[in-house]
This record gives structure tokens, C-alpha cells and sequence, in this order.
């Protein structure tokens, strides 16, 4: 992924964000997004209430039946409805998306802030660290450290927030050294504030709003990578219903019972599609340039 | 002295008589090749390589041992390379080997006793069969005869499992290429991608007579062509565009289709081979586990629904286990068919459970990869009888260290996991043998000394009451059970007849019948 | 030009030693002991024991990197895997091309695709083919790569029957696997090639270019694409990761004796001494294009190469 370059134009002070979502407002395709968004969560969160099955309730008698009244999207090979596996597999792939970016975030913003802010030696050691992490081709790096840490959620969850922490402090420390050269940082510097105070007053809030539009295309990216983690069989254990695990499930019954693949994949594209849609709309509002 | 030498020749015409095909005579010059798909992906064809399902066809295609059986229930020798076996009188443990005096590889090596002892060195010291420790020493007596003497704690059994078991080949063509000896076979490996594909040729100089070849080293193809198709759908879709001709352990649902009154049933044919495997349900029996709760063990037991698991998983294509061991092998009692093995009965269940100090805890349920769906089944079985399964896979390497109970590394409640061999002693061995566990303990982890003994009397006396009497006490203790054996589904073009399996219960491309084949390269 | 290829090359040397200590490090973090994992469980505590001393198990971490790196780099020798005695050396010698060339072709075909979609889109900025372009970008970056194979395995081979399934028997076996991964490259790169020469459109020489009144697609050819494929040519090594990261797990999808299998049957063997080796040879194979990249760039815009003479500054990369 390559488009969490760092922004170019200059930090405007205050209320940027009320602007930003101001704009964010007018962009049709950022709204579709943010709208899908907001449906696939509320599915996940309301799942219960949405099927009258479980996730492993096994109906013996309708074994890989195609989609019918009874099973909207049919069931899979032990008779388990697919749809509401979908419906609760949201809950896997997008709690994986938004821990471990989370996870990687917090990390990320740590490293990154105080590097960029301080400088000097220990930038020089952590950016050299970086460059080696870096010059790993991403998946190939989350394999190993999936790898290492082994199948099962919160594994994954670990190994996909390590992967992104380079990437995150890497941004953040841009965005950090772009604010610094700013005016009413000096004033700041001026008012004798700590430096943690200085960061978290004064840098953070500055480049919240970057922040954002990486959150969302790194979440995104995070749900692909978890769902070919499956793929290889790292990922999470089933029956969990990952939407990753549900696809890589079904690559027995490519042939016949095609639907099996087909929904999961949907579910996989219309959130990570959702996701960019807002990701695009947040940066084309925050670059007024681009938007002419 | 016992001879076994006359029975085994004897069985060797029979077999051969009954199965070899004319050795391709086709009339023009056009070779046939047949396509075989295998279920996995191989790598590693060393002739000492660690045992490997998807890789035996390639290896027994390539290698030659000393003797094969006529089955896996059967310890009947067949020569291959060896021409006569002997226990030396007075000594179970000892036996005299005479191996054929004109064996040569594909190179052109000559066989003599010194590369057989040269090959069982190179298992001993690669590890990869368990029972080369049990080697006391080997002598050798002339260029052909050499003596094979085993430890104090192996049986007859161990030494037909060593003389069927390890291939044989000549210590210049291993030195040479340790990854791709050249074997002593009728074929020969002409090209190969690691991973992908084996390339297998017809040798036109092989040593062994046709007369004296044996029923699963004949050579009626020209041309084997193993492919690595990991990927159950990808086999048959592979199968239908005429990429193989010859799809070895088809997922039982893709099968169904070239199956009679499947819809392609014109033009394949599908063969179903019940193995001497089982899956076993395994119990941890150590303090760390509410399972070491002889209630909580006979209620999961009851709360199970074998023929609901053989239906949906394996989709009919497998039998219920009555004992931890195959049906198929040496030992098995039929009177074992007849007994009540713990079939599904809810009630008794519930008794059990109320009985147990169970209280809703979540237990754990593991395998190795490829068990996805039957723990899944397991799992929801048993929530059906209110006992709560979590269930983790491993894959299949790490499963060998996790599989074991209370080393430590291990934390699973109760497991499903494989055994197989050629007795049911040896297959109950793989599970019970303390020796074979770095606990010192059989592998639930159970301090039951009892069972340990019953075990040993039955390996060494192998009478029907010894094997009863530890089937039984297992049985009762509810310690381990077998859920299921599965048959393997071979499908091929229908012109491929008369599908050869090995002793171990092995597809053996080359000693099919390909008498009205017709695919040419 | 020359003393910076030099001052380039010797920079890359710490990074692949770097690279080569991290995925050691990182892997013998892993619970669980390789001699056991050879032997199997039946072996006993002596033969593991010993096996452990064999293997040089029991030597410190340290100790154990320096002689990794000294067998790696001075003899070129990753040892054996545990359940094998083929060197993986020889393997990866074996295996590396088949990888590398479903990752070239697919990046060859991601540039064929995605920089004209690109600037299509961007000519066309807000139309319907920008519209059009951007839609087919999005969705092909929102589906996981394996994905996508297992469609196109369904409709070429399981359905229609004309390409091959697996395997790599002939040429034609290479076709959906390269449209695989360059299907998610694709659309990142065509983003890219819109956002660079969108704003190389608004630039000043191209206003007066047009004032001038020269045609609208020599405005295009002979001022926009000039200017903006530089930042393009700086995303290819980025490209590249994403083409050889969906090489990696496509490779299993159509059963390809590439490095990704390669690497996955050992992570489902826990064979970490192939893992090690493999990730590492990849990442040396990334580091080599990226500096080709960089190199191709700095020829371009010289002013990268000034800031990279300029006293030890470092540039600052472009994920």
C-alpha cells in the first residue's frame, strides 16, 4: 500500500477537523462508504438479533444446500448458515482491522512523536531499525511474525499490529518534524510546558486528522492481510467465522457450491471498498488542492 | 528352525499370477504415461526421508525393500530384493537375510549385503522410523547373507516391520546424490520439480526376473508423471481437463461425482481402499485435566454421534471404529465388532455428566490440521449434551510435540490423533508404549501401570485373551477409543483396472493394470 | 553517478545484515526445540539431547546469529530444513525463479495497465472514465489477492476448462497467477499515476503550454507524463512488495513450487530454519530493486542524489 505518503500541504490551525467533515459532507462516495461502514458494524453488533441461528449450530439435514428461504445464503459443509457465520464473522475481521491498527497506533505514535520530536541519536538508531524492518516486503513480514507468534485471535491481533508499527511511527514522525518548524510551537516553547504536555497539546491534535486517513486505509489493509493469513492457515482457529477463513474454507467446493466463496468475498470487499471510499473522501477534504 | 522362505515364494506366484498384467507389449513404439495426482504437497523423496502419506507412491515407485506382504493383514514375506528370511534357530530375535545375488540399481551399482546394512545405518541414523532402535546389531556373512539382531524389548513383528519397511540402495548412488538416490526399481526418476512434479521412467535393464518380481513392483506403464495437487477441488477439475488420469486419496465429496450415478461417472472409475488407519479419541488422564474424571470421560463418549461424524465429514466414506486399532489389522477380534463401543446414547450422557465433577468448564479439544471439520462437529455435539469445547488445530509437525500429555508444552483435554501399523499391538503401541514419550508415560499421561502391563503381555504373548484383556480395560477405563477409520477414494480414468495397493495400503501406480490404456505422451 | 552507486551499494550492506539478525532474532523467539521437532516425539531425551548439540543448539544467541550470518554470507549455506536433508540453498536456487518471474510479469503487467488507467483517469479527471477507472482500481484493491485466484481458478479451470489448475508444466500455467497479483497492484499504481499526473496537469509550464495553444495530447505526452512518472518510478519499489508479498500466498492457491509455498508448508511444518532462509533471501532480492529503483530515480531527479551526497543526510522514503 502506498498511499500513506506524507501529506504535503501546511497544518492549518484550529477547527480543521470541523472543516474537514464539512467537506467530508459534500463527497457522495466518501458518504456511501461511511454509510456501508456504519451498516456492516451495526450487523456485526446486532448479529443475534438479525438470524435466529448460531454461528456452529449445524442443521444435519440441509448440508451444502445453495441459498433458499430457510438459509438466505445456504450453509456450508456441516450445515451451518452461512449468512449468520458472515454476520458474525464481521465481528472477527473487523475487530481484527481495528485492534491491531489501533495496537500498531499507539505504539507507532509513541515511537514516532518522540523520535521526530527529540531527534538527535535515538532517531538515528529507531529510523535505522525502521529501514531494516522496512525493506522486508510487508506480507512477507507479517507471515514471519505471524509465524512466530502462532494461530488464534489475539495472535493475529499482535502479529498484525507488530507489522504495522514501523509504518505507523514512520508517518508519524513526518507529520511531527512538518509541525515542529510551526510558529505556535515556539510559542509553546515559550510557556515552559513539559514536553509530554507540548506533544500532546500541541503536535497530536495537529496531525490527528492525517492520522485519520491512514487509520482507515491501514485498517482496510490490515483485514486483507488478516484474511489471507487464514488462507495459509495462520489467522484465527475455527469455527471462528473470519471472513478470510470462511473463503479459504470454501476452496473445496469451488466447483459446485461456488456461492460459499463468493458471499465471504463480497463481505471482504464491500468493507475494505467502504473503508477506502472514506479514507479518499478524508484526504481529498483535508487537500482542498486536490479537490480544486 | 522356522522357514518361511517356501511359503513366501509361494505366495509370490499366487499374488503374481493373480494381479501381473503382461508387461505392456504394446505393439508401437508410443510410450504410455499416466498422470497421478497426489493429495499434498512433496518435497522431500530421499530414499530414508521421515514417513509421509503423499509421498509413498513416489517413494515405492522409486525404492525397493527387502520383502512385501500380500496386505496389511497379512505377515506373509514376498521377496523383492531379499531372497530368503530365517530366524535363527533358537532366537526370535535373530534372523538370517539372504538377499538375490544379481540386484543392481539404475546406475548399475551391484547390490550387495554391504549396501542393505549401509541403507539401515542411514534410517538408524536419520531417525525417521522409530523401530530402527530397536537394531541390536547386523552381521554380515557373505556378499548375500547377513544376520539382522534386534534388542530384547522388540518382537518378530518389529523385524517383518524393518524388512517390509526400508528401502534399499546402494551406498555409491547415496553418497553421490543423498536427495534423489537412485533406486534398485523399474523406474527411475528422469526429472523432477521439488514441490511439483516426478518425472518417473520405465528402466529397460531392470535386475528381477518376471517371473520372480513381486505383485507391487511390476512396471505396466511407461511413464509415471506424480503431480502435487494439494487442493481437493483442484485434483478432480484436474482430472476432468485430462491433466492426471490418476487422482490418489480424493476428497470423498469430489468423488461422488465419478461415482456410479454421479454425473461423470462415464469414462472414471472410483476405487475405495479402507486403510489400517484410525482416529482415536485421547484423553488426557493427568491431575492438570477434568478429564482424568472417569464420568466426564464416559459422558463425551456417549454424547458422540460416530455415524452423524462418518456421514458429514467423511461423507460416508469410512467405518466406526469398535477398537482403537483398524479392523484390518493382524490381532483384530471380531467379537469386537459385536460389543457395545460406546454408541451414541444421550441419556447415558446426561447420567454420566450428573455423575462427573464437571461444572461447565470449558475443556479443550485439539488435533492436527485437517481435522477442522470434525472438531467442529465434535464441538457442537457435545454442547448439544451441555459440555463445553473449545478446539484448536495444530499443524502437523507442532502437533507431534503438543500431542503428548503433561510434558508441559501440551494443554489439551482430550485430542483426536492417528494410529495405524500392521497388528493392533503395534497400532495400540503408538499410543500406550511409555517408551515412545519423553513423560515415560503413555501418551494421555495416565499412571495406570495396569495398562502398561496389559500392553506388554499382549505385544509379547499376541494371544486372543491378552488382546482382550487390554482392549477391554481401555474400553472400560474409557481411556482412549477409535471414532473412525476412512476409506481412501483413488479415482481414475476407467481404463486404469485393477488398482494396486501396497502392504501399508498404498496406491501403486505401476502394478495397476493398464491393459486397455491409451494415453501416450 | 558512480561514487553514489557505490556509497549506495555499501548503505545496503548494514540493512541486509540488519534484515538477516532480525528474522533470526525473531525466530528463535519461537517456544519449542527444532531437535525435538526432527526427531519426532518418540525419540528420547538422549537422542534429542544429542541432537541438540549437533544442531549448536545449546550456544548462546549470539554466538549462534554470528555463525548463521558467517554461514549464510561467506559459504551461502542455510543448512537443511529439519525434516530434510536438501539443502535450502539449492531450494531456494530451485525455487526463487519461478516466484520472481510471476512477480516481474505481474508487475510488467501492473505498468501496462495501471499507468495508463492512471492518466487516463487523470485527463479525464471527475468524467465518467475517471469514474470508471477509479471504481475498477478500488474494487480490485479491496479483495485479498488469494481471493481473486480462487475466482479465476473457478471460471478458467473448474468451469471453462482452459487454463491449467495447478502446477507449472507449461507457460500457460503462469497466466492466472500473474493476473492475480496484479490485479491489487494494478490499482495502487493507477492511483498513483492519477495523483502524480493530476497534479502535474495543474501545474504552471502545462497552463502555459496549453495558453500557447499547443494540442492537448502533446501537452500530455511531451509535458505532463515527463513530470509525473518520477513519483510513479519512486512508488515501483512499492509496487514491487505488493506483487511479491500476493506472489507469496497466490503461489499456494495454484500449487506452484515457488518460495511462497515453499515458505508455507515450512510455517505449517514450523520449520523455522526454511522460513529464516527464505524471508531472508527475499528481502536481500527486495533491497537489490529497491536500490535499482532508487538509482533509476536519482538519475531522473538529480536532486535526490544531491541530498544523498550532501553529508550523510538520508532521504527521507516513500513507503
Amino acid at each position: 500500500m502506498s498511499d500513506t505518503n506524507t501529506p504535503k500541504t501546511k497544518v492549518k490551525k484550529e477547527s480543521q477537523l470541523l472543516g474537514v467533515l464539512r467537506r467530508l459532507k459534500k463527497n457522495k462516495l466518501a458518504m456511501l462508504g461511511g454509510v456501508i461502514l456504519i451498516i456492516i458494524v451495526l450487523a456485526a453488533i446486532f448479529a443475534p438479533f438479525l438470524t435466529p441461528y448460531t454461528y456452529e449450530e449445524m442443521d444435519y439435514a440441509n448440508v451444502l444446500s445453495g441459498p433458499s428461504r430457510q438459509h438466505l445464503c445456504g450453509t456450508d459443509n456441516l450445515g451451518r448458515d452461512l449468512l449468520t457465520r458472515m454476520l458474525y464473522g464481521a465481528r472477527y475481521s473487523l475487530a481484527l482491522g481495528f485492534v491491531s491498527v489501533i495496537f500498531s497506533q499507539v505504539f507507532g505514535i509513541t515511537i514516532g512523536s518522540i523520535v521526530g520530536y527529540y531527534g538527535g541519536r535515538v532517531e538515528d538508531v529507531v529510523m535505522r531499525i525502521l529501514d531494516v524492518i522496512q525493506s522486508i516486503p510487508g506480507t512477507l513480514f507479517t507471515i514471519t511474525v505471524a509465524a512466530v507468534f502462532g494461530s488464534g485471535f489475539v495472535n493475529t491481533i499482535l502479529a498484525l499490529g507488530i507489522t504495522h508499527i514501523p509504518g505507523s511511527a514512520r508517518t508519524t514522525r513526518a507529520l511531527v518534524l512538518s509541525v515542529r518548524k510551526n510558529d505556535y510551537l515556539e510559542a509553546a516553547e515559550a510557556c515552559n510546558c513539559s514536553d509530554i504536555r507540548k506533544i500532546a497539546t500541541h503536535i497530536l491534535p495537529n496531525i490527528l486528522s492525517y492520522m485519520i486517513v491512514s487509520w482507515t486505509t491501514a485498517t482496510a489493509y490490515t483485514i486483507l492481510q488478516a484474511a489471507s493469513l487464514s488462507y495459509i492457515g495462520l489467522g484465527v482457529q475455527p469455527p471462528a467465522p473470519e471472513w478470510g477463513a470462511l473463503v479459504t474454507a470454501a476452496r473445496s467446493y469451488l466447483r459446485d457450491y461456488t456461492y460459499l466463496m463468493i458471499f465471504p468475498c463480497i463481505c471482504i470487499a464491500l468493507t475494505v471498498l467502504s473503508l477506502n471510499l472514506l479514507g479518499d473522501g478524508l484526504r481529498d477534504a483535508m487537500d482542498p488542492k486536490m479537490k480544486r | 528352525m522356522r522357514k518361511k522362505l517356501l511359503s513366501a515364494v509361494l505366495a509370490a506366484t499366487m499374488v503374481f499370477g493373480m494381479t501381473a498384467a503382461p508387461l505392456t507389449a504394446s505393439a508401437d513404439d508410443e510410450k504410455t504415461v499416466v498422470n497421478v495426482g497426489i493429495a499434498g504437497t512433496v518435497t522431500d523423496i530421499s530414499p530414508a526421508s521421515a514417513p509421509d502419506t503423499n509421498e509413498y507412491p513416489i517413494q515405492y515407485t522409486l525404492y525397493q525393500r527387502l520383502f512385501t506382504t500380500p496386505s496389511v493383514s497379512s505377515e506373509e514375506l514376498i521377496p523383492i530384493i531379499g531372497k530368503s528370511y530365517e530366524l535363527v534357530e533358537g532366537d526370535t530375535l535373530t534372523a538370517e537375510i539372504e538377499i538375490y545375488d544379481y540386484v543392481h540399481d539404475n546406475d548399475g551399482n551391484a547390490i550387495t549385503v554391504d549396501d542393505v546394512i549401509f541403507s539401515y545405518e542411514t534410517y538408524i541414523a536419520a531417525a525417521t522410523q522409530t523401530d530402527t532402535a530397536y537394531i541390536d546389531s547386523m552381521e554380515k556373512i557373505d556378499d548375500y547373507t547377513f544376520q539382522l539382531t534386534l534388542t530384547e524389548d522388540a518382537t518378530e513383528a518389529t523385524m517383518i516391520k524393518l524388512v517390509t519397511h526400508l528401502n534399499i540402495f546402494s551406498q555409491t548412488a547415496y553418497e553421490e546424490n543423498p536427495e534423489t538416490t537412485t533406486g534398485t526399481s523399474p523406474y527411475k526418476l528422469t526429472s523432477y520439480t521439488s514441490g511439483s512434479e516426478y518425472v518417473c521412467e520405465k528402466v529397460d535393464d531392470y535386475w528381477q526376473t518376471d517371473e520372480l518380481n513381486a505383485y507391487d513392483q511390476q512396471a505396466n506403464v511407461d511413464k509415471i508423471v506424480f503431480q502435487c495437487i494439494p487442493e481437493t477441488s483442484q485434483m478432480t477439475t484436474a482430472l476432468e481437463t485430462g491433466e492426471i488420469q490418476m487422482a490418489i486419496n480424493v476428497d470423498a465429496l469430489e468423488a461422488q461425482r465419478f461415482e456410479e450415478g454421479g454425473e461423470n461417472e462415464d469414462g472414471y472409475s472410483v476405487d475405495t481402499h479402507s486403510g489400517s488407519f484410525t482416529n482415536v479419541l485421547l484423553f488426557n488422564d493427568t491431575e492438570d485435566s477434568l478429564c482424568s474424571d472417569e464420568n466426564l470421560r464416559k459422558a463425551i463418549l456417549y454424547a458422540l454421534n460416530k455415524e452423524a461424524i462418518i456421514s458429514i465429514v467423511l461423507n460416508g466414506a469410512g467405518n466406526v471404529a469398535k477398537d482403537m486399532a483398524s479392523s484390518a489389522l493382524i490381532g483384530y477380534q471380531d467379537v469386537w465388532e459385536e460389543e457395545d463401543y460406546y454408541s451414541y446414547d444421550a441419556d447415558l450422557a446426561a447420567q454420566y455428566l450428573a455423575e462427573s465433577s464437571y461444572n461447565g468448564e470449558t475443556l479443550k479439544l485439539q488435533s492436527s490440521s485437517g481435522n477442522e471439520d470434525l472438531l467442529a462437529l465434535m464441538q457442537a455435539q457435545l454442547s448439544a449434551a451441555g459440555i463445553t469445547v473449545e478446539i484448536a488445530t495444530y499443524e502437523n509437525a507442532l502437533w507431534q510435540t503438543l500431542k503428548v500429555a503433561g510434558t508441559g508444552e501440551s494443554d489439551w483435554d482430550l485430542c483426536v490423533d492417528g494410529l495405524g501399523g500392521s497388528r493392533v499391538t503395534s497400532a495400540w503401541k503408538v499410543k500406550f508404549n511409555p517408551d515412545n514419550f519423553s513423560t515415560g508415560l503413555p501418551q494421555t499421561g495416565t499412571t495406570d501401570e495396569t495398562v502398561v502391563e496389559l500392553l506388554n503381555t499382549a505385544v509379547q504373548t499376541e494371544e486372543a485373551e491378552d488382546l482382550q484383556a487390554f482392549h477391554d480395560y481401555v474400553v472400560e477405563n474409557a481411556y482412549a477409543v477409535g471414532l473412525y477409520a476412512s476409506a481412501e477414494k483413488c479415482v481414475t480414468v476407467d481404463t486404469i483396472t485393477d488398482i494396486c495397493y501396497s502392504y501399508m495400503g498404498y496406491v501403486v501406480p505401476a502394478s495397476c493394470n493398464y491393459d486397455n490404456y491409451t494415453v501416450t505422451e | 553517478m558512480i561514487k553514489y552507486t557505490i556509497k549506495r551499494i555499501l548503505l545496503m550492506i548494514p540493512v541486509i545484515l540488519g534484515v538477516t539478525a532480525l528474522i533470526f532474532i525473531l525466530l528463535s523467539l519461537v517456544p519449542g526445540d527444532p531437535a525435538r521437532l526432527i526427531l519426532g516425539n518418540e525419540a528420547t531425551v538422549e537422542m534429542v539431547a544429542a541432537k541438540r548439540e549437533e544442531l549448536g543448539l545449546n550456544d548462546n544467541l549470539i554466538v549462534r546469529l554470528f555463525r548463521y550470518i558467517k554461514d549464510v554470507f561467506l559459504h551461502f549455506d542455510f543448512g537443511t530444513g529439519y525434516y530434510s536433508t536438501t539443502p535450502i540453498a539449492s531450494e531456494i536456487i530451485e525455487r526463487l525463479p519461478r516466484t520472481m518471474t510471476i512477480a516481474f510479469f505481474g508487475i510488467l503487467v501492473t505498468i501496462a495497465i495501471g499507468i495508463p488507467l492512471g492518466v487516463l483517469a487523470a485527463v479525464h479527471q471527475n468524467g465518467i472514465i475517471d469514474r470508471i477507472c477509479m471504481l475498477i482500481s478500488m474494487v480490485g484493491v479491496a479483495v485479498p489477492e488469494f481471493c481473486v485466484a480462487m475466482i479465476l481458478v473457478t471460471i478458467f479451470s473448474s468451469r471453462l476448462g482452459l487454463l491449467p489448475s495447478h502446477g507449472i508444466s507449461s507457460w500457460v500455467c503462469y497466466i492466472m497467477p500473474v493476473m492475480a497479483t496484479s490485479l491489487a497492484s494494478v490499482a495502487g499504481l493507477a492511483r498513483n499515476a492519477r495523483n502524480s499526473t493530476l497534479e502535474a496537469i495543474r501545474s504552471d509550464y502545462v497552463t502555459t503550454a496549453r495558453s500557447k495553444g499547443v494540442k492537448e495530447w502533446k501537452v500530455i505526452v511531451h509535458h505532463v507524463l515527463p513530470n509525473s512518472m518520477i513519483p510513479v518510478i519512486n512508488s515501483l519499489a512499492g509496487t514491487f512488495a505488493t506483487s511479491m508479498g500476493g506472489t507469496i500466498i497466490i503461489e499456494n492457491v495454484f500449487s506452484i513450487p515457488g518460495m511462497g509455498q515453499y515458505i508455507v508448508t515450512a510455517i505449517n511444518n514450523r520449520d523455522y530454519n526454511i522460513i529464516q532462509g527464505s524471508v531472508i533471501v527475499l528481502a536481500i532480492i527486495f533491497s537489490i530493486i529497491m536500490l535499482i529503483v532508487d538509482l533509476l530515480y536519482a538519475q531522473i531527479d538529480p536532486r535526490i542524489k544531491a541530498q544523498y551526497l550532501s553529508a550523510g543526510k538520508r532521504r527521507k522514503k516513500v513507503q
